[in-house]
């Protein structure tokens, strides 16, 4: 049994990295790219009930310590986004989680019995993007009472385990996290992007993003990553995949510490490349062995 | 990733549809390397360098879609958004001859390269176009190149043929390195003569990118999920015979998949 080696709602898994919603994953061969690299989770592009195109570029920024980026949730729509993930599963056995995203509880039900005839392994309701505002409003996860009532409604068809991805961009989201929780949620996956956020060129004096906003993602979120990972783990029991800013196997070990299950990889994909999954693993590991800990999962606050 | 907003020093206009954007920096790019521009008023896509030397950075642009369009009715001065440069560029041999292949726009880069391939070897150029007046760069690769094959659709320059029948009797023994090129079905074409040949050959391929920085998986290609803007938009042949998407469908904005000639 190697230190890294874990377990999730079940599964067992080599170590705890994810590839979080956004990331590599619009196409099975860019999910599986991951898996060889050393993620053991991954998770599919958001999907909505029709394609969407999203945001025309630049979608994303860099400014000192992340990015951030305004995709509008770019997907090939339920079926096409499906069939990637029935791909995906006929060259690879990891773990996948459809995430799916929606604005009402009736139309969340209608993508969940998609889910349900697909081979997804789990699902994910993303309650949280902070970059459809214009479109969509404030997100849902800004509301105890639609938090609860969309997963009160997709658990009563959810064939899999339903894992909500929470907002950072609220005051209250130790509240939602354990209204998620009474609603039935399996586990919970936070944080979304920080914000949204604003970078003005200023030799033309525009807005550098064309959504003119953006989530902010990167080694600058971690710390609301762990606050948030840290004060939701002390209220629920569910299991928290904890992600925002990680890009070292030390970043993990903070994330674990707060209180994560798994931990979740995203920008750091740019900032440290693609074989940043088998990087962390290995930094998780020495970490362990210069602890004399025999398991990431003994990792916790002092 | 660097971002810089510079202003437009010269607009070279190479024909009807294409021009070249010159800017002056000190930024370089190695030949086959791309930059995100964009005008900040809600467009942004990736465009190869065509040229780098002196200061000057160019970029031959064919007017095709919406951004292009306002990208030809900018004038010198203007200011446009670049980042980058992104993703590997042509793996350049030491010394001997090489052969570009270019088809259409891909005649931007293979300036770039031939220019500087020829700092060390001998370059034999083939290119190919819809006609006489679509090709690019025509007298200044004839100035540098050891040989120069132009061919075209409708044969208002050179033979009627595509750059790839060129390519069918060429000694391709003579040849360190063989670079490729241009639309995605002369590639196609090109990967297919070469594939059993396997000499050194190198591509420069295509597709739809939004982050170009290897996050959002827009470029991705099947089977092997590498990323156009990360690994590529150079492969090798060798890369190149495994990409079993090329030349048959690629992902549009949405990623929903689009099939070649269908």
């Amino acid at each position: 049994m190697s230190t890294t080696s874990t377990t999730f709602l079940n599964r067992s898994l080599n170590n705890p990295l994810v590839l979080p919603a956004g990331i590599m994953d619009v196409s099975y061969s860019g999910m599986m790219y991951a898996v060889e690299n050393g993620a053991s989770v991954v998770t599919m592009k958001s999907l909505t009930r029709i394609p969407r195109k999203g945001h025309e570029g630049p979608v994303v920024a860099e400014i000192p310590g992340g990015l951030i980026n305004s995709m509008g949730i770019c997907n090939p729509g339920i079926d096409a986004g499906l069939e990637e993930i029935e791909k995906f599963k006929a060259n690879c056995d990891a773990p996948v989680i459809a995430s799916i995203f929606a604005v009402a509880a009736k139309e969340f039900v209608e993508l969940t019995a998609s889910v349900n005839s697909s081979r997804a392994d789990f699902l994910e309701l993303n309650l949280s993007c902070p970059n459809v505002a214009d479109e969509f409003g404030v997100p849902l996860a800004a509301s105890k009472e639609s938090v609860f009532e969309i997963i009160t409604e997709v658990k009563k068809v959810s064939r899999l385990p339903v894992l909500a991805k929470l907002s950072p961009n609220t005051w209250n989201v130790v509240e939602i996290a354990k209204g998620a929780q009474d609603a039935g949620a399996d586990a919970l996956v936070m944080i979304n992007t920080l914000g949204p956020g604003m970078v003005i060129d200023t030799e033309m004096l525009r807005p550098v993003i064309s959504a003119k906003f953006g989530g902010l993602s990167g080694p600058c979120v971690l710390p609301v990553a762990l606050r948030l990972v840290y004060l939701v783990t002390r209220e629920v029991t569910i299991p928290v995949i904890g992600m925002g800013g990680v890009s070292s196997g030390e970043d993990a070990v903070a994330m674990l510490a707060a209180g994560a299950a798994l931990v979740g990889v995203g920008t750091a994909v740019y900032t440290r490349g693609i074989q940043i999954f088998n990087d962390i693993a290995r930094e998780l590991d020495e970490w362990c062995v210069r602890h004399k800990i025999n398991s990431i999962r003994d990792i916790r606050m002092a | 990733m660097m971002r810089k907003v510079l202003p437009l020093h010269d607009i070279i206009e190479e024909n009807a549809s294409h021009r070249t954007f010159v800017f002056k920096t000190q930024v370089k790019a190695s030949p086959g390397r791309f930059f995100m521009i964009s005008d900040l008023a809600g467009a942004e896509k990736p465009f190869s360098v065509s040229g780098c030397a002196g200061g000057y950075l160019s970029f031959t642009v064919k007017k095709t879609g919406v951004f292009t369009e306002r990208m030809f009715s900018m004038t010198k001065g203007d200011n446009l958004s670049l980042r980058g440069p992104y993703g590997r560029g042509f793996n350049l041999p030491h010394e001997g001859a090489a052969l570009c292949i270019g088809g259409g726009c891909g005649a931007g880069p293979l300036r770039y390269l031939a220019r500087e391939l020829a700092k060390t070897g001998s370059v034999d150029y083939i290119a190919g176009a819809r006609s006489a007046e679509e090709h690019l760069f025509v007298d200044e690769m004839l100035s540098f190149c050891r040989s120069c094959t132009f061919v075209s659709d409708d044969g208002s320059l050179g033979v009627k043929q595509t750059s790839i029948d060129a390519l069918k009797s060429f000694d391709l023994s003579q040849y360190t390195e063989i670079f490729l090129s241009g639309p995605e079905p002369m590639l196609k074409a090109g990967l297919d003569f070469l594939a059993d040949k396997s000499p050194n050959a190198q591509f420069l391929i295509e597709r739809y990118m939004k982050c170009a920085i290897g996050i959002c998986g827009s470029c991705s290609i099947d089977p092997l999920g590498v990323r156009v803007c990360v690994e590529g938009p150079v492969f090798p042949l060798v890369t190149m015979k495994k990409l079993s998407e090329f030349g048959k469908y690629k992902r549009s904005a949405s990623g929903e998949i689009t099939r070649f000639g269908g």
